[in-house]
């Protein structure tokens, strides 16, 4: 029987082999990279050890006086671990180290079975007196790549390739800039030269030179034009806002030029969103109905702007707002109210989120009466 | 700075987007409400879990029912987005108990936050982290979901196609919009991550140490989460979409016949 089923089992792999051969490839490529990913400890000169053994305790109570007249109590914890090591030369060891974990976890994390961390071990590699330097977290960071290139190959096939070989461009460009930028150019400068570039390379590479996509590469610099310069006077006349709430400030930097070049970037994709959806279609529009007037042309814009412009804000109001749920938990238990929170605290993000949707919004009248202009004007010279 | 920002947004939403615009900017309040809602759950010491299934359903309802109307392009979206949601639920959770981002990260920690405050908070922020994941790719999903259920029934309506036909048209739709997704969300990442990065560079992190980093990793992992989302909902919205279009357009045709 289990023979029978073996072989039937064969016999359907074979014949997926044969009707899908790139997507078995694919799969076959992912499950290996998993595997060798799971295992890379070798490739680390720092001590790698892997969690076998955990043993929780619970030991006192501690208290937050912070919260005005209620106080927080919480559990403490104390983890015994056993760790193996497996790499270095002491490979295969054990050794057993100490981990102490509040309920919340905020500045700390429960360990648990099959963990991996990145040790310190004792003078000339003894194995006493070790300590835990940082969990390992890049084989899951590279898997999780993995895992999106694969997906991004297998359901969209070729467009996907091109889609990938674009953002890592893009990618390669931005390292670039940091790398200027540490070298003393101007980050302003270096800002205006890449949302210069980058929509340029985007558009072309993954649109292709089509008349649609030189009209929405256009529309996409005049609205950041725009933008920018009313962003620009949103900053001049408004109250000065305090830049030393910026997370992750280090010493020595202008920060009102690094936020307003993180503005300018962060931008760039909601532009070239709209304006690709918006030109793209009126151009399939112009195509097929070729006495269409300018009037038309605005009605079908702006049922298409209308179609856009909710989910997209959306998306950017998700993207920002997310990331600060654990702070604003934080000071809400220290007694922060979450207005004074929303006022004072998270200033930042309000105003990349606002920015952004304003970009969203100009992009559609922009894309609209620049595609009216450029492909109607095109064919009353026929 | 922020209330002129905020005049500008409402004028031009108003201006630009007229009585549709109107219910966009209801549907980013009511979102905003839901989202402080659930902070506000989470910090009373409610699950973490169940705030974010409920918070999650009720953005789902206010952005696709509310926004979108009541129609079957609707009801289509809202089932995939549900899908994919419940398969990315464990995803994110098996990626989440490896890599350990619950919490604040390493530089914020060595700021000014260790001095001032107690982080004795009596929430599981574990679990919160997976939350965050959860509800920061919702939106992203829900772009892409809309954009292949709407654009799949224009499809549909137009003439006679079989389920496979229209399968095939949502891919395409799907593919179509995915580049410029993938953009909005590279774009915004740096953007955010700007600050961080200089962080990171002025400080001789090395590759390794930054792909080892909470700092980095916390909001990395987050846009790589909301791609794989984006691409999951692409096939899945695409197959729901088509099977409920082609049995309502049986089912109509059965009522006239």
């Amino acid at each position: 029987m289990i023979h029978m089923s073996l072989q039937k089992m064969k016999e359907r792999f074979c014949h997926l082999c044969k009707i899908y051969p790139t997507q078995m490839i694919l799969t076959f490529i992912l499950i290996l990279s998993i595997i060798f990913l799971l295992n890379d400890d070798f490739l680390y000169k720092t001590p790698v050890g892997k969690i076998t053994k955990v043993v929780t305790t619970e030991s006192k109570n501690v208290t937050n006086h912070n919260n005005g007249s209620f106080p927080v109590t919480e559990k403490a914890y104390a983890q015994k671990l056993t760790i193996k090591l497996l790499n270095t030369s002491k490979k295969g060891s054990k050794i057993t180290l100490k981990n102490t974990y509040t309920f919340s976890q905020m500045d700390s994390f429960k360990l648990s079975r099959g963990d991996k961390l990145f040790l310190q071990l004792g003078p000339k590699d003894s194995l006493v007196s070790c300590s835990i330097q940082g969990v390992k977290r890049d084989s899951f960071t590279f898997i999780l790549i993995a895992v999106f290139i694969y997906l991004i190959l297998l359901l969209t096939g070729k467009r996907g390739l091109y889609v990938s070989i674009t953002t890592i461009i893009n990618i390669g460009i931005f390292i670039a800039a940091l790398q200027f930028y540490s070298e003393g150019t101007d980050i302003l400068l270096i800002a205006n030269i890449l949302i210069f570039v980058f929509p340029c390379i985007t558009l072309l590479l993954s649109n292709g030179f089509k008349k649609s996509t030189f009209v929405a590469l256009s529309s996409t610099f005049l609205t950041l034009t725009v933008s920018l310069l009313l962003f620009k006077l949103a900053l001049t006349y408004g109250e000065e806002i305090d830049y030393a709430a910026l997370d992750y400030i280090v010493g020595g930097h202008d920060l009102e030029q690094i936020f307003f070049a993180s503005v300018e970037l962060a931008g760039l994709g909601v532009i070239m969103d709209v304006s690709v959806s918006l030109c793209s279609s009126l151009y399939e529009l112009v195509m097929k109905t070729p006495d269409i007037r300018f009037k038309e042309l605005l009605l079908s814009g702006r049922q298409i702007g209308y179609d856009i412009m909710g989910t997209m804000i959306n998306v950017l109001l998700f993207t920002y707002v997310c990331g600060l749920m654990p702070l604003i938990i934080l000071k809400m238990k220290n007694d922060i109210s979450l207005i004074t929170i929303i006022k004072l605290q998270i200033p930042f993000e309000i105003c990349r989120f606002l920015f952004g949707s304003i970009q969203i919004l100009l992009a559609i009248p922009i894309s609209i009466a620049l595609s009216g202009v450029f492909l109607l004007k095109r064919r009353s010279k026929k | 700075m922020i209330l002129i920002l905020v005049f500008i947004f409402l004028g031009l939403i108003v201006m630009i987007g007229g009585d549709r615009g109107v219910v966009s900017l209801l549907t980013v309040i009511g979102n905003l409400v839901v989202f402080f809602a659930m902070i506000l759950g989470m910090n009373a010491g409610l699950n973490p879990y169940i705030v974010t299934i409920v918070g999650g359903v009720l953005i789902n309802c206010l952005t696709l029912v509310y926004q979108n109307g009541k129609n079957i392009k609707t009801y289509s979206a809202f089932l995939s987005v549900t899908i994919v949601m419940t398969i990315l639920l464990a995803v994110v959770f098996l990626f989440s108990s490896r890599l350990h981002l619950e919490g604040l990260n390493e530089i914020e920690l060595k700021g000014e936050i260790s001095i001032f405050y107690s982080f004795i908070v009596k929430v599981d922020m574990h679990k919160v982290s997976i939350c965050l994941i959860l509800i920061g790719l919702l939106g992203a999903v829900m772009d892409t979901a809309v954009s292949v259920s709407s654009g799949l029934y224009e499809i549909a309506i137009s003439r006679e196609r079989t389920e496979k036909e229209l399968f095939h048209s949502g891919m395409c739709i799907g593919k179509d919009i995915l580049s410029t997704t993938i953009n909005t969300l590279y774009f915004a990442y740096i953007g955010e991550a700007l600050m961080l990065l200089i962080y990171l560079q002025e400080y001789h992190y090395s590759i390794m140490d930054i792909l080892n980093s909470k700092a980095f990793l916390q909001d990395f992992t987050c846009i790589v989460f909301s791609m794989i989302g984006c691409l999951l909902i692409i096939p899945i919205a695409s197959y729901i979409s088509s099977r409920l279009y082609i049995s309502k357009m049986i089912w109509n045709f059965s009522e006239k016949a």
